[in-house]
């Protein structure tokens, strides 16, 4: 009876320590697993759903960040918009695409085996676009005469802007390989091909130029992430 | 701790950036089109600013009467959906002695893009006065001092009477 006892409990402790050197062992692969490369490709969601409910807006935009090093990522966002303007005395449309490349650097310690993200990134942004000028009334002091007003739409092609952004951000796997993510981007315009006569208020990409040619923007998006890495594959089966 | 410090800098970075949208009003400062300024001086001696006892300036086709007391000094709007305005110039409006003088502006147009919040103005050139003559002209001759009507810093016109 006592040796049943001692043969129990020492199957038990068997298991337990066995156990604990499993987990020890599993731990010490992960720490020694390199960080997977990984393409992460995505779509925002928020512009359709804004376009949804203001019909002069219509704007798409695709991410996609790849992995270099454990909290460096190349990341990048390509778009297209189609937006239109009522401002107090006049009305214009803007169409046209662009892109934007750079960095996102990751500063949030993840546990073991997440992959969440608050990042901090650089881009540099290029647009491609046409402004169309479709009505104005020039602006006088009082209103003795009746306003001058011209209906003839003037459209400025071959329009051009880039500009440096800062981007803040956050990355939150929800399910597996999906990611949700919202960043927020500052703006600076360096450069850009004016319209003779008029101004590129809104600049696709860019937003609305303020004043300082200082812009902000935002983005919400839905991303999944394509893990591949050959290297890492090979390493873990010479381990075994 | 970073966490902290980047939570801070993305405030006060976009605080920032929507203290700098001002841009949505149209300030007293921005280019607006510019009115006709006019002095009057003496055609005695041009030397001098003279005034015009209760002048009235009406523009032909409206109805509005713009006074201004007695004065040596005006501006009118000028219509910017024609290339002609014609005014009637009113001394002593009102009056018995009332005296008008009939004084045609004519001009090309040009439309300038100021700026989002003010959107266009008008700019005036080639401004070309003329005085219709009557059996009694108070007018008697005047002097462009600008063809182009660009802000309302200066007189653009000197009426001698």
């Amino acid at each position: 009876m006592k040796n049943t006892l001692l043969y129990t409990i020492s199957i038990f402790l068997f298991f337990i320590v066995n156990g604990i050197n499993a987990q020890e062992k599993n731990i010490k692969d992960s720490l020694k697993t390199p960080q997977i490369h990984s393409l992460r490709v995505g779509v925002d969601i928020s512009k359709p759903i804004i376009g949804l409910f203001k019909t002069a807006y219509k704007a798409s935009e695709f991410v996609a960040d790849y992995r270099l090093k454990n909290n460096s990522y190349i990341a990048g966002e390509f778009g297209t918009v189609t937006r239109s303007f009522g401002e107090v005395s006049f009305a214009y449309q803007t169409k046209g695409t662009y892109y934007k490349i750079g960095f996102d650097y990751n500063v949030y310690d993840n546990l073991i085996g997440m992959n969440n993200m608050i990042y901090t990134g650089l881009r540099y942004g290029h647009s491609t676009f046409s402004q169309e000028l479709l009505h104005y009334n020039t602006n006088t002091i009082g209103n003795y005469w009746p306003s001058n007003s011209n209906t003839t739409p003037t459209k400025y092609d071959n329009l051009n802007a880039s500009w440096l952004t800062l981007v803040f951000g956050i990355k939150v796997e929800t399910f597996n390989n999906i990611f949700v993510s919202s960043s927020l981007q500052l703006n600076r315009l360096i450069s850009q091909k004016e319209p003779n006569n008029f101004k590129n208020l809104y600049i696709p990409g860019f937003n609305h130029v303020g004043l300082n040619a200082l812009s902000a923007s935002f983005n919400y998006t839905i991303s999944y992430n394509i893990p591949f890495n050959k290297r890492t594959k090979e390493k873990l089966r010479k381990d075994e | 701790m970073k966490y902290y410090f980047l939570l801070f800098i993305v405030l006060s970075v976009s605080t920032l950036f929507y203290n700098c949208e001002k841009d949505d009003i149209c300030l007293d400062s921005e280019p607006k089109t510019s009115r006709l300024i006019i002095r009057f001086k003496d055609a005695l001696d041009n030397t001098q600013f003279k005034s015009v006892a209760t002048l009235a300036v009406q523009g032909i086709g409206n109805s509005a009467v713009l006074n201004f007391g007695t004065t040596d000094s005006i501006a009118i709007p000028l219509n910017a959906a024609t290339d002609l305005s014609q005014f009637k110039f009113f001394k002593n409006y009102n009056e018995t002695t009332q005296n008008s003088d009939q004084c045609d502006f004519s001009y090309t147009r040009t439309d300038e893009f100021v700026s989002r919040a003010c959107g266009y103005r008008t700019v005036f050139e080639n401004l070309s006065p003329s005085i219709v003559t009557d059996t009694d002209n108070w007018i008697l001759s005047y002097e462009i001092v600008h063809t182009t009507l660009n802000n309302e810093d200066e007189k653009h016109l000197i009426i001698y009477h």
